[in-house]
């Protein structure tokens, strides 16, 4: 049976200098008959001259967080961190990581955070959009519009260098978890050891349409009243300037090769609105079951 | 102490002796993405307190900027060995922030918010305050959309499932009171002074006749709301002020709004604006 425990990950230095600090956990339902895994994922970049992370996950898995940032940092302060948004599993390790780093700058659309940690208050910078932060080793990171958002102060982000898209809450997608016991042949899991910390071309499959039409549906409320496709097209106009190798969603595992899950994720957005149509004419006074 | 707050101000009894607004207020200035950014004034950050023989019930502690100034408030209400049951709307910073300074002051006895555990919205993680100075887990309970919460003297509170939210978000009704709950909806209403903006609102407001200023606060947090399909919130916005008594609306942010007749010239001003806001009267991008 699987766990429900929290898996620990450790972190995967996917170039030098470009970490990916997954956290991960067991999500509520199950797909081919496997409950799905989804991660919490933070991106650290360790460039020459600063340090930066994206986004910082579960408060609850902070030592995980902790311990992935010692591994990677070295003796190396952490500079910066671009929370995604202030939602409590993106950005609940902030005081934590405040005390870590007496130094450490947050930037971004830091709106509303002078009133949620007052006592940090001049550690906060409002990037605006299009700010590029230069962190050295031809790594940089640039401040990004957050085209698929729950909350209003998202913020996404690209990396020059690694041709990185950072999409926090967008482009995501669940993920089978590793079996529990891998010489057990009649465990109920079926896919590889590790898969947690796999890009989306190294794992077996392909993010398949029911697990991103699950997360999306469940963690972006909107989609169920309200079409895309708007946002797919403001996001080819950003690609066509910002050219991609990967796209990293703070729920998803690393996408490697965006030209063929991008079409999922959109089939995914479109289903989910069909989905939402579909319920209510079923059931107008039906309340929506997931978050 | 941010510059947002004030000196402390007594908790202000909405209802004598049985539910009272406690928190404090900030100054409007493009720092909150609650508020439109030419937004001036002062806004509200509210805590409501529920005190019966039996028990006493927080409703959303509120940012944290404020957490000391509303355990203290507490105090002014209920002596520190009270226990105390803390209800969350939502598992936002805005709402959540102030639970560690009531749980240092006071033992918390649960944490209740709607729904069931989901991993996805952060209700769950909570549960690891403080209370009452002791370290240890606090116990949160999820209870589904319907449910009754018991808040003593035989009175509950209500949980009810709004379709008009960005977040996991529940509402909460008091039919003692005729108190709705309604989290981040219905928090229009700013004032010229701090002192102002605590007080509820008991005269018609000029806001809810200007659609301009209503549907650019709406769209502030519930951006999503522009060329969407609204019929169904719309229908569900009526159900959930149709089935009850409302004679004031409390909610997290902004004045409360007191008084039958001006809780209808808010509801009525907020259906006009998703009417105007439908997929079906709207061309995408008018408001952006």
């Amino acid at each position: 049976m699987m766990s429900d425990q929290i898996s620990a990950i450790p972190p995967r230095e996917l170039e030098p200098g470009f970490w990916w600090l997954p956290q991960c956990v067991p999500t509520g339902p199950v797909f081919d008959g496997v409950r799905a895994h989804l991660h919490a994922s933070q991106f650290l970049i360790v460039g020459s001259d600063a340090t930066l992370l994206y986004d910082v996950g579960f408060p609850s898995l902070n030592s995980d967080l902790h311990a992935g940032l010692d591994q990677a940092l070295g003796d190396r302060p952490l500079d910066w961190v671009i929370p995604s948004h202030p939602e409590l599993p993106h950005s609940g390790d902030l005081e934590a990581l405040f005390e870590r780093y007496p130094n450490l700058r947050v930037g971004g659309d830091v709106r509303d955070y002078h009133l949620y940690l007052p006592e940090y208050a001049d550690r906060f910078h409002e990037l605006p959009i299009g700010h590029v932060i230069d962190l050295g080793d031809g790594y940089s990171f640039k401040v990004m519009p957050a085209v698929i958002r729950d909350i209003p102060n998202t913020v996404w982000g690209y990396e020059a260098r690694t041709q990185t898209l950072f999409t926090a809450d967008g482009i995501a997608y669940t993920h089978h978890p590793p079996p529990d016991d891998p010489d057990d042949e009649d465990d109920d899991t079926f896919h590889l050891p590790g898969e947690c910390l796999l890009t989306s071309t190294e794992l077996d499959v392909e993010p398949t349409l029911d697990q991103a039409t699950f997360v999306t549906r469940t963690a972006l409320y909107w989609t169920r009243f309200l079409s895309s496709e708007p946002y797919f097209e403001e996001l080819e106009q950003i690609l066509a300037t910002h050219p991609i190798r990967m796209m990293a969603p703070t729920h998803g595992n690393i996408v490697t090769n965006p030209a063929s899950v991008l079409p999922v994720i959109r089939e995914a957005h479109r289903l989910a609105l069909v989905e939402g149509k579909s319920a209510r004419a079923a059931n107008p006074f039906a309340k929506p079951t997931a978050t | 102490m941010p510059r947002e707050e004030k000196p402390a101000t007594p908790p202000v009894p909405l209802v004598p002796e049985s539910l009272y607004a406690m928190g404090s207020a900030f100054q409007a200035d493009g720092r909150v993405s609650w508020l439109p950014k030419h937004t001036t004034g002062w806004q509200a950050t509210n805590a409501y307190a529920i005190v019966t023989p039996d028990r006493t019930t927080l409703i959303d502690p509120g940012p944290r900027y404020q957490g000391e100034l509303v355990a203290s408030q507490l105090l002014d209400l209920v002596p520190s060995d009270t226990s105390i049951n803390i209800c969350l709307t939502r598992a936002e910073r805005d709402v959540i922030g102030a639970i560690d300074s009531v749980g240092r002051s006071f033992p918390i006895e649960r944490l209740v918010a709607g729904g069931i555990p989901n991993l996805f919205d952060g209700f769950e993680s909570l549960a690891s305050v403080k209370s009452g100075g002791h370290s240890g887990f606090v116990q949160m309970s999820r209870m589904p959309n319907g449910s009754a919460i018991p808040i003593g003297d035989d009175r509950e509170l209500i949980v009810l499932a709004p379709m008009l939210r960005v977040l996991s978000t529940f509402w909460f009704y008091d039919a003692e009171t005729g108190s709705l709950f309604t989290s981040d909806s219905f928090d229009h209403l700013l004032a010229d002074t701090f002192e102002e903006a605590r007080l509820p609102c008991s005269e018609p407001s000029k806001i809810w006749s200007d659609p301009t200023a209503v549907d650019d606060h709406l769209l502030a947090k519930f951006w999503w709301l522009e060329g969407a399909a609204l019929a169904p919130v719309r229908s569900d916005l009526e159900k959930l002020f149709g089935e009850r008594t409302v004679n004031r609306i409390c909610p997290t942010h902004g004045r409360v709004i007191e008084g039958a007749e001006h809780v209808a010239a808010a509801y009525e001003a907020i259906q006009s604006a998703l009417s105007r806001l439908d997929e079906g009267s709207l061309t995408r991008g008018a408001h952006q």
